[in-house]
């Protein structure tokens, strides 16, 4: 007995024709464009200087709007085949299906029928049964037939659309192989940087690694950006420079706070001695707090998970807890209200006692630091918000909004294809 | 003989058409044009993603220099008109002395 599944095959034809035809009115626009284009470059004689500013521009075009024509009406015309393909395929395998199902059904019903009937296998309802229980399976049979045929002719029809797209997307323009891997690059780093950096802002015996990554992930990208800069003139240097800028002054609000605190002693009276130095030996000891930092990073980035003994169980570690889930729920809240506000107060109060014992050069440092954290700080927030914004184009909603934004100015253009 | 011939409506039309072009094509080759739930296959899908994204570098290119020449096409015909109606004005011509007269008020 044939117990074989017949899946229909699934897809919206009238939106591949849909997008056929809007690849086609593109192609129609953009030679008409081009024609248009074409003529002025030819045709118009535009003397004064506006009009030579304007040939300048027009001169800034690349020379590609023929290829960009014939690359779309062969995606069209591959489209459009591909969509009455699709359409048979569709109405043909729901066919078989609708057909093996019922089969199934009668087959169901004889074996329930046969069931009494095969007490007397000589009858002839035992007979009729018998029969009409071959014709349901040579039913069944034939619609699984059918439905891997149309299974067979619907693959080598998509593998043939797909060689058409293939073909008329291999012209001159195509992406060079270096380009294509620094873009690759550059978007997988910014993707794994942006994540790692969450993790890295919460406690975890991950964080100390999480956050060191990050860092080589800003760093790659930026890498990326200076490259595709200076090898294609994407981007612009101010804006490698600012990114560049926000990644060394977050490095340097560290090595600065330690320059500033060199040599600063609390007195048993509460009150910090300082020592006169050198500005030179005071960036000298930032350079090691610097070192110390990268060494750091680097023992972080050699162990993905560091001691869990130290880190409680919520957040992955192993310490056992001292207290109960209240009293610590109770003690993060108090260490929120008094850790982040007067150990911060504090803090920075007494690195500028510090600052201020050592001499007016430890002053400037600590003040260089305290200035460089809030420029990072708000470049920082800036960044964010505006990668948010491009991560929200990427949300599902917002691509649907940008494809129906551009189906509309494609109606537009069609309309206007008549004028 | 010195001649004076300028379209100004053709040429902001053109560079509306060039601004909508650049869009057009940025927004093109970004995400997935179609998944394969929609076109029926994922070969296909595949496929016409590399069609529409495989020329980024250019698209790019060609969009930023579109966008730059359709904001200065639309200007320029924009102060080509107005300086139609200046001087359709300045010569005291108004639309019951000039009927033929196709400047836009």
């Amino acid at each position: 007995m044939t117990r074989g599944q017949v899946v229909p095959v699934t897809g919206d034809p009238g939106a591949v024709v849909e997008l056929a035809h809007g690849l086609e009115d593109l192609a129609t626009r953009i030679a008409a464009i081009n024609a248009q284009l074409v003529d002025l470059r030819t045709m118009a004689v535009w003397e004064s200087p506006s009009g030579e500013r304007f040939a300048a521009a027009l001169g800034e075009l690349p020379d590609i709007f023929d290829l960009l024509v014939l690359r779309y009406r062969g995606a069209a015309q591959a489209l459009l085949e591909w969509a009455a393909h699709l359409r048979v395929a569709i109405d043909r395998s729901t066919s078989a299906e609708e057909a093996h199902l019922a089969a199934h059904i009668e087959l169901d019903a004889v074996a329930r029928d046969l069931q009494a009937a095969s007490l007397d296998p000589t009858s002839a309802w035992y007979e009729h049964l018998r029969t009409r229980q071959v014709l349901a399976l040579h039913r069944a049979a034939e619609a699984e037939g059918l439905a891997s045929r149309t299974w067979l002719a619907h693959h080598d029809a998509a593998e043939e659309c797909a060689q058409r797209l293939r073909l008329a997307a291999a012209d001159t323009m195509v992406d060079g192989t270096m380009y294509a891997s620094v873009r690759s690059v550059r978007s997988l780093a910014m993707g794994v940087s942006a994540v790692l950096g969450v993790v890295g802002a919460v406690p975890s015996p991950v964080q100390p690694f999480a956050a060191a990554a990050a860092g080589v992930g800003a760093g790659v990208t930026l890498g990326a950006d200076l490259l595709l800069l200076i090898g294609y003139g994407e981007g612009s240097y101010w804006e490698v420079a600012k990114s560049a800028g926000l990644q060394g002054a977050g490095r340097a609000v560290g090595p600065l706070r330690k320059a500033a605190g060199v040599g600063a002693v609390k007195g048993a009276d509460g009150r910090w001695v300082g020592t006169e130095l050198r500005t030179a030996d005071r960036l000298r000891a930032g350079r090691a707090e610097l070192l110390a930092d990268l060494s750091r990073q680097r023992v972080a980035l050699r162990t993905p998970v560091a001691d869990r003994k130290q880190y409680p169980r919520a957040v992955g570690g192993t310490k056992p807890p001292m207290i109960g889930p209240q009293q610590q729920l109770h003690i993060r809240t108090l260490r929120v209200l008094e850790d982040r506000i007067e150990a911060k107060v504090l803090g920075i109060n007494n690195r500028w006692q510090m600052a201020t014992a050592n001499g007016r050069n430890a002053v400037v440092l600590q003040g260089t630091s305290d200035a460089l954290r809030v420029g990072a700080l708000a470049g920082t927030v800036n960044e964010t918000v505006r990668q948010t914004a491009s991560v929200r184009e990427h949300v599902p909603g917002s691509e649907q909004r940008t494809r129906e934004r551009t189906d509309e100015r494609w109606r537009e253009w069609r309309t206007g294809l008549g004028r | 003989m010195t001649t004076l011939r300028v379209d100004g409506e053709a040429i902001r039309t053109l560079g509306a058409d060039l601004t909508v072009l650049a869009e057009v094509l940025a927004a093109l080759g970004e995400g997935q044009a179609a998944p394969g739930s929609v076109t029926g296959h994922a070969s296909v899908s595949a496929a016409l993603d590399e069609l529409l994204g495989n020329w980024s570098m250019l698209r790019r290119r060609l969009s930023g220099a579109l966008d730059d020449l359709g904001a200065a096409a639309a200007q320029a015909g924009t102060a080509y008109l107005l300086v139609e109606n200046g001087i359709v004005d300045s010569l005291g011509c108004t639309p019951a002395a000039c009927p033929a007269s196709s400047i836009q008020r």
